[in-house]
């Protein structure tokens, strides 16, 4: 078994277009069944959730079913008077994840004005280690995923100037792997998600070239399987969602073209459930908001020309990476 | 598990029809019947009783006995609410609870839920607070015998020995996880921790620990050629020592062995190959050795990554090519600059080949 290379195989009658007003009615639908009871239990991730559908449903140029003051009214609610953090929903400790889906949000519809700015720069840099690293929250859970999360937070608010950076950096650095990838904490495991993060954190610093490029870009365009998908680490089954977390981190190194675009393709577009919509991780599994924005996001880096240009660092439409005037760093 | 006794909540009572709870009011998700929530949720009628009663006493930071039960049935309806285990952490503290039940407790919640992040960041907070590591092993073995893979039980494993420095054995474990899954990229990184944090590596001498690495991994390689973790893991050893990549007599017989003797194509072998050509050339850029060997190491590149584009792996064969074009590019520049600038040549390179290492 263990000489066999992990992968699947891709259904013959799999879908083989985009189905675009099934995403939107599964997007908007998302939760409404009364039968969802998974959707109750996620509570806890709430704003991202809204995050991936909201964003999901621009990328495609759809209207929410909610009005959009509504959702700003809402991620207004989730924003702690106390700490300025945002949490996954009303009730809830902020966390630095809900806080930067709660600004991509807001950002998104050009509504940051509607929160207290102020408070959100305050709890960012509440969350700074002496280290340089960043906690999620006030447990004081240390990973790059939350270094990631603050630096793009005050990205989106202009107020990268109010962390040390220097030190953000350094720590970032310091989960760098000998193989080049990048791990949640100093000498953790590769995993391309958190390449994403350790790439998109230099994008946004304009320090890309901490990385030797060209290693990394092979390491990652080595997670593409036979099948066409991606996978996240050695030896690991392919999931729609690395066909994000790889081809944005491509894209930011310029090493886009590296993987197979075609049959990449072929996996992402059969990771569709042609009944209710929504993407899924593999073919035949259940749609859910998380799959349906990655993979939207990552048929939009292929070049999908009816699917919004999605930015590959902060995974928003790249018009309103432009409308904000942010200039990521993304090497050709 | 074969105690299924947690996984159920048998008979729940509902926190509104408990005496013990009259005293509480119930405080819903939203402030009143006429908002509209943004994203509809249907709870069960269970996890929306215990929620609201949640709500209600964390908003009056009440710290009871009461809250601590309740934030157990709130635990069992959502182990991955990250607020329960903060609200559960509290009340311990202002109870001035013995932390140790904790310990198994989150055990048992771990070996259901390997993958939950917020239990094992709870589990770290106990046993930092307790300052006792002493059943961390045992548990991440027990995580990873479930899933070899699991990036929590790893990462855990990790920042445990780190802060407790325990790393007797942990070269024996790291072996024994390759030994079940030589392809288990996960102990392979392991390994490249416990030998980095075990071991001084100085001076890019190759030590005697750097030696029989060197040899484990070429042992495995022979083994089982096409896996990636093992192929990386000689490179990560390689960089400690002078000459990097291609710093070993030993691995440099090994692959020229497999590859002209043996046949061998399997692709991280010719990647290894490639990136000895490349560190070669940096070496020896500019020297009158370089020049002259240029022109061969060009060809020899081209070579392989033809192979690999054209044959061996097709898939990849844009990176394949863009290697051999910026190889080429390399050897144009070296070259004019040679015509441009004859006369430096000698100083200039002694001077960054010897700093390069």
């Amino acid at each position: 078994m263990a000489k066999l290379m992990k992968d699947i195989e891709v259904p013959s009658d799999a879908p083989k277009e985009i189905l675009f007003e099934k995403h939107v009615q599964f997007i908007n639908e998302y939760g409404k069944d009364e039968d969802n009871f998974e959707y109750g239990m996620t509570d806890y991730l709430r704003l991202s959730g809204m995050y991936w559908g909201l964003t999901a449903l621009e990328l495609i140029n759809a209207q929410p079913s909610q009005c959009k003051d509504n959702i700003i009214d809402y991620v207004k609610k989730c924003q702690d008077t106390n700490s300025g953090g945002i949490s996954a929903c009303t009730g809830h400790d902020p966390h630095i994840l809900h806080t930067l889906c709660g600004i991509q949000i807001l950002a998104m519809y050009d509504r940051v004005d509607a929160i207290d700015v102020e408070g959100v720069v305050k709890y960012v840099k509440s969350l700074q280690q002496p280290d340089g690293s960043f906690s999620g929250d006030k447990w004081g859970e240390i990973d790059l995923r939350f270094s990631f999360c603050s630096v793009m937070t005050l990205s989106l608010l202009n107020r990268l100037d109010a962390i040390d950076l220097e030190k953000a950096i350094e720590y970032v650095e310091k989960c760098k792997n000998f193989d080049e990838g990048f791990g949640s904490r100093p000498q953790s495991e590769s995993h391309a998600g958190l390449i994403f993060c350790g790439v998109g954190f230099l994008s946004l610093v304009n320090r890309l070239d901490i990385i030797n490029r060209d290693s990394l870009a092979w390491w990652l365009c080595e997670r593409q399987l036979p099948s066409g998908g991606l996978c996240g680490r050695p030896e690991k089954l392919p999931d729609v969602c690395y066909s994000w977390w790889v081809l944005s981190s491509l894209a930011m190194l310029g090493r886009l073209h590296w993987v197979d675009g075609d049959s990449l393709k072929t996996f992402i577009l059969a990771c569709q459930d042609a009944e209710i919509g929504g993407f899924t991780d593999r073919p035949g599994n259940v749609p859910d908001p998380f799959h349906t924005i990655f993979g939207l996001a990552a048929l939009s880096l292929l070049g999908e020309k009816h699917i919004q240009q999605v930015n590959p660092t902060y995974c928003m439409p790249q018009s309103v990476i432009e409308r904000l005037g942010l200039k990521p760093q993304i090497l050709t | 598990m074969a105690d299924s006794s947690d996984d159920e909540v048998p008979k729940h009572v509902l926190f509104k029809d408990r005496p013990e709870w009259k005293d509480i009011e119930p405080l819903g998700e939203y402030d009143s019947d006429e908002e509209q929530p943004v994203v509809n949720i249907e709870y069960s009628a269970e996890f929306k009783d215990c929620y609201d009663y949640f709500r209600a006493v964390a908003q009056k930071r009440e710290y009871t006995q009461r809250v601590l039960d309740l934030t157990d049935t709130a635990i069992k309806f959502n182990p991955a609410n990250y607020t329960i285990w903060g609200y559960r952490f509290d009340t311990l503290k202002a109870l001035e609870k013995d932390l140790r039940p904790e310990l198994e407790y989150t055990k048992r919640i771990i070996l259901k839920q390997p993958k939950n992040y917020q239990v094992w960041n709870y589990r770290n907070l106990i046993v930092t607070e307790l300052q006792d590591a002493s059943n961390e092993k045992e548990l991440t073995a027990l995580a990873l015998a479930e899933d070899s893979k699991n990036y929590h039980a790893w990462d855990y494993r990790i920042s445990i020995l780190r802060d407790f420095k325990m790393y007797d054995g942990e070269l024996e474990f790291a072996t024994q996880m390759i030994e079940d899954d030589v392809r288990n990229n996960s102990a392979w990184n392991y390994r490249d921790f416990v030998i980095h944090r075990t071991n001084n590596f100085w001076d890019g001498v190759e030590t005697d620990v750097i030696k029989s690495e060197i040899e484990y991994t070429l042992d495995k390689i022979t083994k089982l050629m096409d896996n990636e973790s093992a192929w990386s893991y000689l490179r990560g050893i390689l960089a400690n020592i002078s000459g990097g990549i291609c710093g070993s007599k030993r691995v440099n017989d090994f692959c020229h062995n497999l590859y002209y003797n043996k046949g061998n194509r399997c692709r991280f072998l010719l990647s290894f190959m490639l990136d000895c050509c490349f560190r070669d050339h940096e070496v020896t850029y500019r020297t009158k050795e370089g020049d002259e060997r240029g022109p061969q190491l060009l060809a020899r590149i081209k070579e392989l990554c033809l192979e690999l584009a054209t044959e061996h792996d097709v898939t990849r064969k844009q990176y394949w090519m863009h290697l051999s074009k910026s190889f080429e590019k390399m050897i144009i520049k070296a070259e004019l600059e040679r015509q441009l600038y004859p006369s430096s040549e000698d100083e200039d390179s002694t001077c960054s080949c010897s700093t390069e290492d």
